[in-house]
């Protein structure tokens, strides 16, 4: 198969952000993620909870609630802002300075005790009243289905307030803990209001509390923890109930009779989850799975096994742990990485080594060149390096900056590109091309600028646009290798490919149900390798428009079943200048190298038989081999690369490391520790 | 019949005196200019054949007396030490911070100058314009906005990781995922090596110090 030195890279310090709030959207079965650095995430829940979309955040800047208003996604922050999304462009569209309010739910309450209105417009959001001042902080809200009344969380109490007066109707007190807790206020974290009239709570002091609305008193009071549950969430017909709480335990509520066939339901605690192991932030609950997500930063989607019909991947636990864009660039031609960071990107030099043997001697470490922090407050949104090593740029979601760098032995030149092209605003995605003589930025409007690089600087040279299609922003580009073509896909599952020495639209992939996560461009053939959410892979000759054989046979005869349940996307596809049947392939916790000169697996087949075809000779190998050779020694991959001297770069982000980095977890006691 | 006699003075003698003076005594048989003492002393060292010399109530009286007043005067004595020295210190801080002071004449002139305001010139305003990525905010308000954010966040913040929460460290969580786990490992201090790193290079160091300066190993 071949032999390959490779480098192990573990100096990517990337720290994930934790999750802050969840919010799904039933309709487009969407589900939205704030995290606590301010950006926000769309995962799409039926295609594999693909990341659909990221909108990047800023620094100072914390997401406390997020709430959909039809299709439109709505954010209140702790900066005293309520932003709009706008999700087709993927970044922020307005931002409403409510001066005095920051926080909590967009039906706003606040810090210093009021609960805010606000009227969705068509284009904007206003303000529109203020209910009854209260005394104490308002930390959590809830609207009652029919409009008419809101139950507010707040400290040692819960009140419900009358929308049309303003006026609080009942005040509820949430009873302190025993002992040394009961020196401190109860939090009250958060409220849920059914349509019943029943109120459920969830407090510091770890009990979720059922309140009745007309009486104001409690019904029932379910002691769940220790420490404090934060989050609560209801489901689409109010029969399940879900709570997260401080320890990383989810536990779910069903409302069920305790008779068999008797009438009287009543809310029971059922099931408990243990998949985190910090504090738990929000939890969500879409129709066949409960979602959670908190400090511990991974999104953990555990499917509810009594409404799930069919046993397949949609029925295993997830947990997302990495973003599915790549946050790795090599400069294939000189060896240099660069690591994109949310608020800066560092360039480094591989090291050397030498001798023979698994393990190779390292004659000169890794080095760090460059550390570029971004100007402004935003967070990077993409970036990327050229082939070459000597162009580096970058773009938020205001500006995007291009540098010039020049690196031979003990000198370092570094400077930036100031007069550049008005188009280069702002990209959703950049990618040099093959010679790195061209920079394509893909803009709005699923248009991509193309901007010549040389020694003078940047010049403008066109404009590549669909012909028809959506208006969604582009995610992956990919150029060919002898620059003749360019192909992008959108977040509306469309792939167009373009002609660069017409730059004229040449033709589009036809449309899968799934998302693309990663393409690339054969270097000799120039096919059109995707690869998607759903573990689908297809071929498609760019010179032909159309599917290639060796696609087509995959279509027909399936992929394996090993394959299809693999549950992290590939976010990478490359291909070997000295094998031109292989392509290069890795997800999350494998690397694979796909031979298609080779018979593809049938289901019977053994799938993962590296280790088998050692032991068999010769000619046994050959009969027993099959298309896919998959590597699982690597783990927590975030990128793999091909550089040109024939070694791959594997870079690892082990999840012990990301661990020793989170904030502080609750101490919880285990039988014989 | 003569050392019965002796005792049953000298228990009369230590009887009579007041308690307070007779810790004292105690205390001051330790040093050696002590009259009493002498006096005890000079008790003790006479024969027992004659009888004791009357000891007049009025001189040991005065004794116990002088010593009490003596101990007064020392106390006294400190006193006044501490406060000149506290005089002094005050003194050089106000000498050294004459010193750090602008010259008399300038702090006057300050004083004699009456508060101008500045005053903008309306008529160019017009042709005053901002740059495009410019705005205009209020210092108040700014302040005002980032102090409730700032209460939001250290509420939530204390709430969650303050006192009165049982916190752990993640080296502790993991450490203790490993001793449960399948294949039981050391702690994670310990098996990973960049954890702890800055830890063990300090504890390195001083254990380092701590043998030099106790000269442990020579040379």
């Amino acid at each position: 198969m071949g032999e390959f030195k490779v480098h192990r890279v573990r100096f990517f310090d990337y720290m994930p952000s934790g999750i802050r709030a969840l919010a799904f959207n039933g309709d487009t079965e969407r589900m939205a993620v704030a995290r606590m650095d301010g950006s926000v995430e769309i995962f799409h829940c039926s295609d594999r909870f693909f990341q659909e979309k990221i909108i990047p955040g800023r620094e100072q800047c914390g997401i406390e609630g997020l709430s959909w208003v039809g299709e439109r996604l709505f954010s209140a922050g702790l900066n005293g802002g309520i932003t709009e999304y706008d999700l087709t462009n993927q970044k922020v569209k307005y931002t409403i300075d409510a001066y005095k309010i920051p926080w909590y739910t967009f039906l706003v309450g606040c810090e210093d005790g009021t609960v805010k209105l606000f009227e969705v417009n068509e284009d904007k959001i206003q303000f529109e009243r203020n209910l009854d001042r209260q005394k104490s902080r308002i930390v959590s809200l809830s609207w009652h289905t029919s409009g008419s009344k809101i139950a507010a969380g707040m400290m040692d109490m819960i009140q419900i307030f009358n929308v049309e007066t303003g006026h609080s109707i009942h005040r509820m007190l949430a009873d302190r803990g025993v002992g040394t807790s009961r020196s401190k206020e109860c939090v009250v974290w958060s409220v849920v209001y059914l349509s019943d009239g029943t109120i459920v709570s969830g407090d510091s002091v770890g009990m979720v509390k059922l309140w009745d609305d007309q009486t104001g008193t409690l019904i029932k009071s379910h002691n769940v923890t220790k420490c404090d549950v934060l989050a609560l969430s209801v489901s689409q017909n109010e029969d399940s109930l879900v709570a997260g709480t401080s320890e990383g335990t989810v536990v779910q509520f069903q409302f069920v009779s305790m008779v068999l066939g008797k009438d009287d339901k009543e809310w029971v605690r059922t099931r408990t989850f243990k998949n985190h192991t910090h504090d738990i932030r929000a939890v969500a609950e879409i129709t066949t799975a409960v979602v959670s997500g908190g400090m511990d930063a991974q999104l953990v989607v555990k499917p509810l096994l009594d409404k799930i019909e069919v046993r397949s991947a949609a029925s295993a636990l997830r947990k997302i742990h990495f973003p599915h864009r790549r946050l790795v660039f090599c400069a294939r031609n000189s060896g240099l990485m660069l690591f994109q960071y949310p608020g800066h990107l560092e360039l480094w030099r591989l090291g050397e080594s030498e001798g023979k043997g698994s393990s190779l001697f390292v004659k000169r470490n890794p080095e760090k060149l460059l550390h570029l922090k971004v100007k402004g407050e935003d967070h990077i949104r993409c970036s990327a390096v050229s082939p070459c090593g000597e162009w580096i740029v970058y773009s938020t979601a205001s500006s995007l900056r291009l540098y010039r760098l020049h690196y031979q032995r003990f000198l370092f030149l570094f400077f930036q590109i100031s007069k550049l092209p008005k188009v280069l605003s702002s990209a959703n995605q950049l990618c040099f091309s093959s010679d790195s003589s061209h920079l394509f930025s893909a803009s709005t409007q699923s248009s991509v600028h193309i901007v010549s690089l040389s020694q003078s600087g940047c010049k403008f040279v066109g404009t590549l646009k669909p012909k028809s299609g959506s208006h969604q922003a582009i995610h992956l580009l990919a150029a060919s290798e002898d620059g003749e073509w360019l192909a992008s896909a959108n977040s509306d599952h469309e792939v167009h490919i373009y002609n660069l020495q017409t730059r004229k639209a040449h033709c589009t992939v036809p449309v899968y149900s799934s998302a693309v996560t990663a393409m690339g461009i054969h270097p000799t053939t120039n096919c059109l390798f995707m690869m998607y959410a759903d573990q689908q892979m297809c071929e498609y000759s760019i010179e032909q428009k159309q599917y290639t054989d060796w696609s087509r046979t995959v279509q027909r005869k399936g992929l394996h079943r090993l394959w299809m349940e693999r549950d992290t996307p590939c976010l990478n596809v490359m291909f070997n200048p000295q094998n031109p049947s292989h392509v290069i392939l890795h997800d999350t916790y494998m690397l694979c190298i796909i031979d298609q000169s080779l018979p593809l697996p049938d289901d019977k087949t053994q799938f993962y038989n590296q280790l088998t075809l050692k032991s068999l000779t010769e000619d046994q190998r050959k009969s027993h081999s099959h298309a896919f050779k998959v590597c699982k020694t690597f783990k927590d991959i975030l990128c793999v690369e091909l550089i040109s001297d024939q070694s791959l770069v594997v870079v690892e982000r082990p999840l012990e490391d990301v661990a020793t980095q989170l904030p502080a977890p609750i101490k919880q006691k285990k039988f014989a520790t | 019949f003569a050392l019965h006699f002796f005792l049953f003075v000298v228990g009369f003698l230590i009887w009579r005196v007041p308690s307070s003076v007779c810790t004292k005594i105690r205390l001051n048989t330790f040093k050696e200019t002590d009259t009493m003492s002498e006096l005890t002393q000079a008790q003790f060292e006479s024969s027992d054949d004659e009888l004791p010399e009357e000891l007049a109530f009025d001189e040991s009286k005065s004794a116990a007396l002088k010593s009490v007043k003596d101990a007064l005067d020392a106390a006294k004595r400190e006193k006044n030490l501490l406060k000149e020295k506290r005089r002094k210190r005050q003194q050089l801080f106000q000498e050294q911070k004459k010193r750090k002071r602008l010259p008399q004449e300038l702090l006057e002139e300050f004083d004699a100058e009456p508060q101008k305001v500045p005053s903008v010139d309306m008529e160019n305003m017009s042709d005053f314009s901002l740059p495009v990525s410019y705005r205009v905010m209020r210092i108040k308000d700014e302040s005002a906005a980032k102090s409730l954010q700032q209460r939001a966040m250290d509420f939530v913040q204390s709430r969650l990781y303050g006192s009165g929460t049982n916190r752990t460290t993640n080296a502790e969580l993991l450490s203790l995922k490993k001793k449960r786990g399948a294949s039981q490992g050391a702690a994670v201090e310990f098996a990973n090596k960049k954890l702890g790193a800055y830890k063990k290079a300090r504890i390195t160091r001083s254990n380092k110090r701590f043998i030099r300066q106790q000269k442990l190993i020579p040379f």
